[in-house]
């Protein structure tokens, strides 16, 4: 019986290497929900696009048809001198001529500590991305949309939670920070460029406005444990559970994503 | 406490034997924290339209942030049947997922040589197949290879489903 058992798991994950890693199945769950946040977007009068690490488009007629996502260790930006071999990632501008954002899978962003946090998945002005190609590096501040993803079994935590809530909470430039950042004014909430001429790129004057002025949201593949939903109004954090393909709650998360960029990103 | 029913171990070889230590690791760390009580997905989705609301509302204190329950403990039969579930689902998860990340890519790249059509002439342009690699890893996964998988599966629920008859009534595992 168990013999049986062992040759499917084999055709299963000879055909897939990726679920021979431990992060497989993690990295599968991410840009599942990053793609699909992209491809709704598609549909919402949006011009949305596959982009190479080196910053070129992946176009069908390309020789080349690979999109790269992220592995190994995480890190920031590469420069775009490195070649087109490190992670790609998905533009979009609002139709005929809104301004321009990237979506990130697992890029690290340095908070006002110095410390640096992974955000699964981020929404970032394209200038953020632009800049940091030029030399490479890491973002500082705070994505406009923060995706933290949970492929695990086990029901999420409030100590789950609480580390999202701390990486936001170091990740926040504020109005009052700007005589400690290496930063002209005006006081932007994400570095570098200067994405922040605008007032929705403006910094905040507190944490709250902060929490609100952006979309964050911890999205599982399971449930959350009693309890585990404390904090979620002060910081702005939506919980999403049980997000599997074809459910009404894959479908919630990526119709919130979505819509909150239609409604706020310029 | 919980503990390992001896009559699971097979499957835990069996997933070592595979390179899917980390689905043994998951099967382990599953037992171990049994079943924990969980937020409703209608207290989620409540959860969700306050959080989108608070910004019209009065600030307001928090619910009290309460350590997480401790889980009903999975013993006996019903660990096997767990651990099999949790097997089957898990697989299926992630290669369900997986076809469905490549027809969004395939989608984006087609539809994006062609903004300004409408809608229609841009879901007739010429259908690309991308292929998918993880950074500095390995080769290529092409879709075709997530439909070999997909067809895997159904053998796979079939095959647990008798190792689990088989286990439950006393019979030999192997």
């Amino acid at each position: 019986m168990i013999n049986n058992v062992q040759t499917a798991l084999n055709s299963i994950l000879g055909s897939i290497a990726n679920l021979n890693n431990a992060n497989g199945a993690g990295r599968i769950f991410e840009l599942f929900i990053m793609t699909g946040v992209a491809a709704q977007l598609q549909g919402q009068n949006f011009d949305v696009w596959l982009q190479r690490s080196d910053g070129t488009r992946i176009l069908p007629s390309d020789p080349n048809l690979t999109f790269v996502q992220r592995g190994g260790a995480p890190t920031g930006v590469p420069p775009a001198s490195a070649g087109s071999g490190n992670a790609s990632v998905i533009g979009f501008r609002r139709l005929p001529t809104g301004s321009q954002w990237e979506i990130w899978n697992g890029i690290q962003f340095e908070g006002r500590s110095g410390a640096t946090h992974e955000i699964d998945i981020a929404v970032v002005p394209r200038e953020v991305g632009v800049q940091l190609r030029q030399t490479g590096g890491l973002p500082f501040g705070r994505p406009r949309v923060a995706i933290e993803c949970k492929d695990v079994g086990k029901a999420g935590s409030v100590d789950e939670m609480r580390a999202f809530v701390a990486r936001l909470y170091d990740m926040t430039v504020l109005q009052w920070h700007q005589p400690h950042l290496a930063f002209p004014p005006p006081t932007q909430g994400i570095y570098p460029g200067t994405a922040g001429a605008g007032p929705f790129y403006a910094a905040q004057g507190t944490y709250w406005n902060e929490n609100h002025h952006t979309f964050n949201v911890i999205a599982r593949r399971t449930g959350f444990a009693l309890g585990a939903a404390a904090m979620t109004n002060y910081y702005a954090i939506e919980p999403h559970g049980f997000i599997t393909l074809g459910s009404i709650e894959a479908a919630a998360l990526i119709d919130a994503v979505c819509q909150w960029i239609a409604t706020n990103c310029p | 406490m919980a503990t390992i029913d001896p009559r699971l171990l097979p499957l835990i070889e069996t997933l070592i034997a595979t390179d899917a230590d980390w689905l043994a690791f998951e099967i382990l760390d599953g037992i171990r924290l049994g079943r924990v009580p969980e937020e409703t997905r209608e207290d989620l989705e409540s959860t969700r339209i306050t959080v989108r609301t608070t910004k019209h509302q009065a600030r307001r204190s928090e619910e009290r942030a309460v350590p997480t329950p401790v889980g009903m403990t999975i013993a006996g039969d019903e660990q096997i049947d767990w651990a099999a579930t949790y097997v089957v689902d898990r697989l299926s998860d992630a290669v369900s997922m997986l076809r469905a990340t490549f027809d969004q890519l395939n989608q984006i790249v087609t539809l994006a040589a062609h903004p300004d059509a409408i809608v229609s002439d841009r879901i007739s342009a010429r259908k690309v197949d991308l292929s998918l690699q993880v950074e500095a890893e390995g080769p290529s996964l092409r879709s075709s290879q997530v439909d070999d998988a997909r067809t895997a599966i159904p053998k796979l629920r079939e095959a647990i489903s008798a190792w689990v008859d088989s286990t439950r009534s006393g019979g030999h595992s192997a």
